[in-house]
């Protein structure tokens, strides 16, 4: 399944999510891998663990900078994109299908009323 | 915007302490519009690793991998901190480019290090811009630790005055100064190293007194002893000029 960037919500921080029957499917955007420029490191979430909404989840590294990953629900990791460590240039192709980073069993869908509609995200980056 | 840029001169520290109060610079960042520029050295000879560096990796044979070790929250290769000194440089989001809170901030490099370059040459060093880069995009790998946390490849040099990128500032070719950032909720935390002179440690890795300059300066002592003090301020001038130029609004400072 294709996931097109018009259906999900977004963080200011650029994460993406999207929700399916309680279940939230997280990256990073286009904007945030163009930012990032060339990707050195990863440092993935874990089965199971709880991550919270705002709170930082993982890190990425770039050439000159590391930058920390916030997640944009709360819940439990159930499902973690463990392909994406050995080919971080998927997040350059395809940062949303290929390269969602972890899936999350929300505690509190509303956490999803605070993100950014795909228009409010396009005005806030000016892509 | 009207920001004020707090200086702040610690001497010599250990390096656990060197990192925690940087850290808490960087927590505290975006709770007032304050930058501040933090100045210090390291009590005894100190191997910091990058934050996704694993002592691990340490070539076996090195004589600096018998150093103290601490990890900095920033990125890159490792640091010997010996006859170098270093700067913490935590600038809120507010003064940056706003809605950037990924990756680096490059406006911030380029106008720290083309500040010190410049100030450099005042003083008769032959300082540039390396525009070399020994940057690589490379993979990752999984590890125990509480996230997957990946190993450095063995391709890159493991010591950061061994790589390349192009700000960098060298003296006939070798590096002397290189920095490296990291994003926090609230602000952006730069680390930048000035090598002064080799380390018995790493003495393949030239600094700046080991370079004599086009003519004689004050700050070229030829003797062993390095002039912490005349460096210090020499520091804080350079980055001052660069941050009231690059980041407008930058005020007044405080020390």
């Amino acid at each position: 399944m294709t996931i097109s960037p018009e259906k999900l919500l977004y963080c200011e921080s650029h994460e993406w999510a999207l929700a399916d029957n309680g279940i939230a499917t997280v990256g990073i955007s286009s904007f945030a891998v163009s930012e990032l420029t060339d990707l050195v490191f990863m440092a993935l979430p874990k089965m199971g663990q709880r991550v919270t909404a705002g709170q930082e989840f993982g890190e990425v590294e770039s050439v000159k900078a590391v930058s920390p990953m916030y997640s944009p629900v709360s819940g439990e990791v159930i499902e973690v994109n463990s392909g994406l460590a050995d080919h971080l240039d998927i997040l350059n192709t395809d940062p949303y299908t290929q390269g969602w980073i972890m899936k999350v069993k929300m505690s509190d869908p509303s956490d999803l009323t605070k993100l950014l509609s795909y228009e409010q995200y396009k005005s806030q980056t000016g892509a | 915007l009207s920001s004020n840029l707090v200086v702040q001169r610690d001497g010599a520290q250990t390096g656990e302490l060197n990192m925690a109060i940087d850290q808490r610079l960087l927590e505290e960042a975006g709770r007032s519009d304050q930058v501040v520029l933090r100045i210090y050295r390291w009590s005894e000879p100190t191997l910091s690793l990058g934050h996704f560096q694993n002592s691990k990796d340490i070539p076996t044979q090195a004589p600096w991998g018998c150093l103290p070790q601490v990890v900095r929250r920033t990125g890159g290769g490792a640091i010997v901190h010996h006859h170098e000194l270093t700067y913490c440089l935590v600038v809120p989001h507010s003064c940056q480019e706003p809605g950037k809170q990924k990756g680096h901030s490059e406006h911030l490099y380029r106008v720290v290090h083309d500040a010190l370059a410049s100030s450099l040459r005042d003083l008769e060093w032959n300082a540039q811009r390396s525009e070399d880069c020994t940057c690589r995009v490379s993979s990752i790998q999984s590890g125990d630790s509480q996230h997957s946390l990946s190993k450095e490849p063995k391709t890159s040099p493991f010591l950061c005055f061994e790589r390349r990128s192009p700000v960098d500032i060298v003296v006939q070719q070798h590096k002397v100064i290189g920095s490296a950032q990291r994003r926090g909720p609230g602000g952006l935390l730069q680390h930048g190293s000035i090598l002064l002179r080799a380390s018995p440690s790493a003495p393949q890795l030239l600094g700046l007194l080991d370079f004599p300059p086009r003519k004689h300066s004050s700050a070229h002592a030829d003797c062993d002893a390095i002039d912490w003090d005349f460096w210090t301020e020499w520091l804080v001038v350079a980055v001052k000029q660069a941050l009231e130029t690059g980041i407008p609004g930058l005020a007044r400072s405080h020390h």
